[in-house]
């Protein structure tokens, strides 16, 4: 390696300096601030510097600031462990190398590690954007590593166009590397997993007025795509945490005593099953949201005794499920723990609750009776749907929102009715989770958002055994047909997205669907191909992905035969000779091969002139004079195009 | 280790070895164009640097199970191995001649003059030419076009100053890999006497001849004017002449005093690169009174004579005399 030293001129280096800003920019957001601008003030700082010719600071120097920076990253992030300290860390080296590039090996160490900076920008992010902007800045940064790998040369070379030429080469060998790469089914060292707190989503405590925050989001909680028809809307309930707990006020989930000697019996599902993949956004817990009620495959995950399907280690990735859901099924009896549970209330909380809920007891003929006539009141009585019901501040809430105020939202709903049925002696339990979702109608998904967060009931009769009851789509029929809107909700009153649109709503929807169905489709396929879906094309190969010579064989085959179909390409690419001298004199050496003079490929003109005068001296007079214009054309220094044109021309004439 | 493992190989017999270093010899005058199959490519410093930077960022991207990153990493590597093509695609096809060789003194450097040609229509970039012991050059070729590289050699002793083994390299245009090939440059510079010092001339030594040199100017007569033919000393140019746009004339002059000389072996002293010296000195001085002389050396006798042509001739003898090549 040429070990020459080259001083940045000031064009190169402001390009330097700005492609490095290009690449870091989009940590920007994750950075402390005060780093951020240091960094920004090293770069503008090493530019002023350049511009005057001021010289560089000493290594004492540098070696004090990089352990302040050091220190200060370290107070910052308490430790150096994680992936935001690592990446501060990073970045402000790079800064710091600054303050000592002057040659071109740090030049390339810059470089270098703004490939390295541009890879650690999709820790944080992975969406198309995202994506789109590492393409320009990969491409902005090769065209920089080619413009600088040789600074002593005056040409202006092409690096721009030459850097999208090899990117542009190089994708069909990225894309078989990413397919046949084999990736690992977990990490290699503990991933640590980012602000738990962070996210929306459900929870396992139920507060009054909890749901209807998760109301306001618009984030997607998950993405299904079924295999069969869509089920209807009135159909899909996504089971979340159950809540079987209560202190009159919130609901809890508790683990259920089935007792000694307790023999579950076997869910019995009836009917069809429908088969559908679930892509679940990141939410940092262990449960996922299955369609009312799912098959579970016990290998896979856990099935606890509330038919809450619950995956091995909480999900911190976007990741893609395979589940089965039966919309009919008998869940069969109850263990004697479960029915002390789910028949259990606040002590002395809700009084007029459950006094209501004893006379219904004795008023009505069955469990079922007891049931419709709740929800009978509920739909009949002034009871209102709402986003913004009034707090519920007294030690009674179930009865305050019953008996009083009779605005609430579906958690409302819900608590007060399984706090009646708990009193009409009828096991009952709040199930949370999502309800409806939107259809895309460009990908054939449902997308199920945040807004779409639910709280409804169970209880447990005899003849069918656990059965969802939503009390809220007695007050509000409209919530289990349609979603929220959000947007157009004030004043806590609610309005559903409307049937009939708008054309420009229309239009607005449509949009908005292609662009979900595009990161819909990126997510499954590019983000979401993983160990799981790479055996399974390896399956579709007819490839043992668990021999390693098959896939090596792959791998060389694959990878061998586009290298050569990619040289084949570069290198074979019919190169039309231009040179019409060049040209002139190879069709000299033609006429000459039918004369029975071959010339050979290291002769060069002297040398196939004077073989020719040894064997054929009248032949060679006649070329003496083609073969010194040639040479003198060819070698010489001052040949008009008019001289080229006059050799041809002879050329030409040539006849034997 | 790349470097001594070539050097091991090219000591050994042409047909044993590696076909890249089967490298064609070019002699003055002839050209040679680099045939891919004698082209050389490895990966370069920088470039197992940077695999080393595309594995670190592998270990991450399987860690975190990310596959943009593994996309990155996955183009990145793509583009290097692209890029051998295009590393190879710049040298290949190269033609290249010795297009002028200046000789030189012993303890001078010898200059050798290469012409690239580029037959192509695309443009090639940093072509470096380097060999062994020499002061390499780096050059750009546009769409067919030439350009000059220059070598220069050190000659530290009198004789032939082969070339040697000439690299043509290029890193276009990563740098991440280094294509390379051999070319043996049989054309050689010759390497002259270094000249003795004016003053160790004794004084008695032009005896042999028709009379004493002088040193003085005015002895020759001025006889008439001829055209300027190459090797006229720019001191006879007629200057007036050009003045007036007629062309380059030089003045003839006889010379009836000034002595023909011969530069005689027998005349000096000591071993023999001192003798030889010393009767370099001597021309060098003859040749720059524009004197006519002579050389004998034991068994070569070149006749007497004048001007450029004959201080080529009497030098290359002095440069090989006693070497055993044949002059």
């Amino acid at each position: 390696m040429s070990t020459r030293i080259t001083v940045l001129d000031h064009g190169n280096m402001k390009l330097l300096l700005l492609c490095l800003l290009f690449v870091a920019a989009p940590h920007a957001i994750h950075l402390p601030i005060w780093l951020s601008l240091a960094i920004i003030a090293t770069g503008v700082w090493r530019w002023w510097t350049a511009q005057r010719g001021l010289a560089l600071p000493s290594v004492k120097v540098r070696f004090i600031v990089v352990a302040i920076v050091v220190a200060l990253v370290l107070l910052q992030y308490s430790g150096f462990n994680g992936r935001d300290a690592g990446i501060a860390l990073l970045l402000a080296m790079t800064a710091l190398k600054l303050t000592e590039l002057q040659q071109r090996r740090d030049v390339l160490v810059l470089i270098f590690l703004a490939y390295f900076i541009l890879a650690t920008l999709f820790l944080f992010d992975q969406s198309i954007p995202m994506a789109a902007y590492v393409f320009v800045a990969t491409w902005l940064l090769l065209a920089l590593h080619i413009h600088l790998s040789h600074g002593q040369t005056q040409a202006k070379k092409p690096s721009l166009k030459l850097a999208i030429v090899l990117i542009g080469q190089s994708i069909p060998l990225m894309i078989a590397l990413f397919l046949l790469f084999p990736r690992l089914p977990g990490p290699v060292w503990s991933v640590p997993t980012h602000d738990p707190a962070a996210r929306t989503g459900l929870d396992t405590r139920l507060e009054l007025g909890g749901i209807s925050n998760l109301v306001e989001s618009d984030e997607i909680a998950f993405r299904v795509q079924f295999d069969g028809p869509v089920p209807m809307s009135s159909q899909r309930y996504w089971r979340g945490p159950v809540l079987n707990m209560s202190n009159g006020r919130d609901w809890f989930a508790v683990a259920v005593n089935h007792g000694k000697d307790w023999q579950p019996t076997p869910i019995q599902y009836l009917g069809e099953a429908i088969d559908y993949s679930i892509t679940l956004e990141p939410h940092n817990q262990r449960w996922l949201l299955g369609l009312d009620l799912v098959q579970a495959n016990a290998d896979t995950y856990e099935f606890n005794s509330d038919y809450q399907l619950l995956n091995k280690t909480p999900i911190t990735e976007r990741q893609v499920f395979r589940l089965r859901s039966y919309p009919d099924y008998h869940t069969g009896a109850l263990s004697p723990g479960e029915w002390r549970l789910n028949l259990r209330l606040a002590g002395e909380r809700n009084p007029r609750t459950i006094a209501l809920g004893r006379q219904l007891r004795l008023e009505a003929v069955t469990d079922r009776d007891t049931v419709s006539r709740v929800l009978d009141m509920f739909r009949n009585e002034a009871y209102t749907y709402t986003l913004k019901p009034p707090l519920l501040e007294s030690l009674h809430p179930v009865d305050e929102f019953l008996f009083d105020s009779k605005r609430g939202f579906c958690e409302h709903f819900a608590s007060s009715f399984v706090t009646l049925m708990r009193a009409a002696g009828i096991p009952a339990r709040i199930v949370t989770g999502y309800q409806g979702g939107e259809l895309n109608t460009v990908g054939n998904y449902l997308t199920v958002r945040q807004r779409d967060a639910h709280a409804w009931a169970e209880v447990w009769l005899e003849d069918s055994g656990w059965l969802r009851v939503d009390p809220t789509a007695a007050v509000a029929p409209e919530r289990v047909e349609r979603s929220i809107d959000v947007g157009s909700s004030r004043d806590g009153r609610i309005l559903f997205t409307a049937q009939q649109l708008s054309a420009l709503e229309n239009m607005a929807r449509q949009l908005q669907q292609n662009i979900d169905a595009i990161n819909h489709a990126w997510n499954l396929w590019v983000l979401g191909y993983d160990a799981a879906t790479q055996s399974d094309f390896f399956d579709k190969l007819g490839i043992d992905i668990k021999d390693w010579r098959q896939l090596a064989w792959t791998f060389g085959i694959v990878i061998g035969g586009l290298l050569a179909i990619i040289a084949a390409f570069i290198l074979l690419k019919r190169e039309r000779i231009n040179d019409p001298l060049q040209r002139a004199y190879l069709e000299l050496c033609k006429k000459l091969a039918r004369q029975g003079f071959e010339r050979m490929d290291n002769e060069t003109a002297n040398d196939f002139a004077q073989r020719i005068a040894q064997q054929q001296p009248e032949l060679a007079q006649k070329l003496s004079g083609p073969f010194t214009t040639y040479n003198t054309l060819r070698y010489g220094s001052a040949a008009t195009a008019e001289d080229h044109k006059r050799f041809i021309k002879q050329i030409r004439q040539i006849k034997f | 280790m790349i470097g001594a493992l070539q050097q091991q190989l090219a000591k050994l017999p042409p047909w044993l070895r590696p076909r890249g270093l089967r490298y064609p010899r070019l002699a003055s005058g002839e050209h040679t164009r680099l045939a891919g199959k004698r082209i050389f490519i490895l990966p370069s410093k920088q470039g197992l640097f940077f695999i080393g930077v595309l594995i670190v960022i592998l270990i991450g991207a399987s860690n975190y199970a990310n596959n943009m990153a593994f996309a990155l990493a996955f183009t990145l590597g793509s583009v290097m191995l692209v890029s051998i093509f295009h590393t190879y695609r710049n040298l290949a096809g190269l033609e290249l001649r010795v297009s002028h060789i200046d000789d030189c003194f012993a303890g001078e450097q010898g200059v050798f003059t290469l012409q690239l040609s580029n037959p192509s229509r695309r443009a090639r970039y940093d072509i470096e030419l380097t060999s062994l012991a020499t002061q390499g050059d780096r050059v750009d070729l546009g769409p067919q076009d030439h350009a000059r590289a220059t070598l220069l050699k050190p000659g530290p002793r009198r004789g032939r100053l082969p070339l040697g083994r000439l690299t043509v390299a290029t890193r276009y245009p990563l740098g991440l890999c280094r294509a390379w090939a051999y070319v043996e440059v049989s054309a050689e510079a010759l390497v002259y006497p270094r000249p003795a010092d004016s003053h160790s001339r004794p004084g008695h030594s032009q005896s042999v001849g028709e009379g004493i040199e002088t040193n003085e100017p005015g002895n020759d007569d001025f006889h008439g004017f001829r055209p300027y033919q190459a090797g006229d000393s720019m001191r006879h140019i007629n200057w007036k002449a050009l003045a007036r746009e007629r062309g380059l004339i030089s003045k003839q002059f006889h010379r009836h005093q000034n002595p023909e000389l011969w530069l005689d072996w027998d005349d000096t002293r000591g071993d023999l690169e001192a003798r030889l010296s010393q009767l370099c000195r001597w021309l060098l001085d003859a040749d720059g009174r524009q004197q006519r002389y002579g050389l004998r050396l034991p068994g070569v006798e070149v006749t007497i004579g004048e001007g450029p042509a004959q201080r080529r001739r009497c030098l290359r003898q002095l440069a090989l005399f006693g070497t055993g090549g044949n002059a």
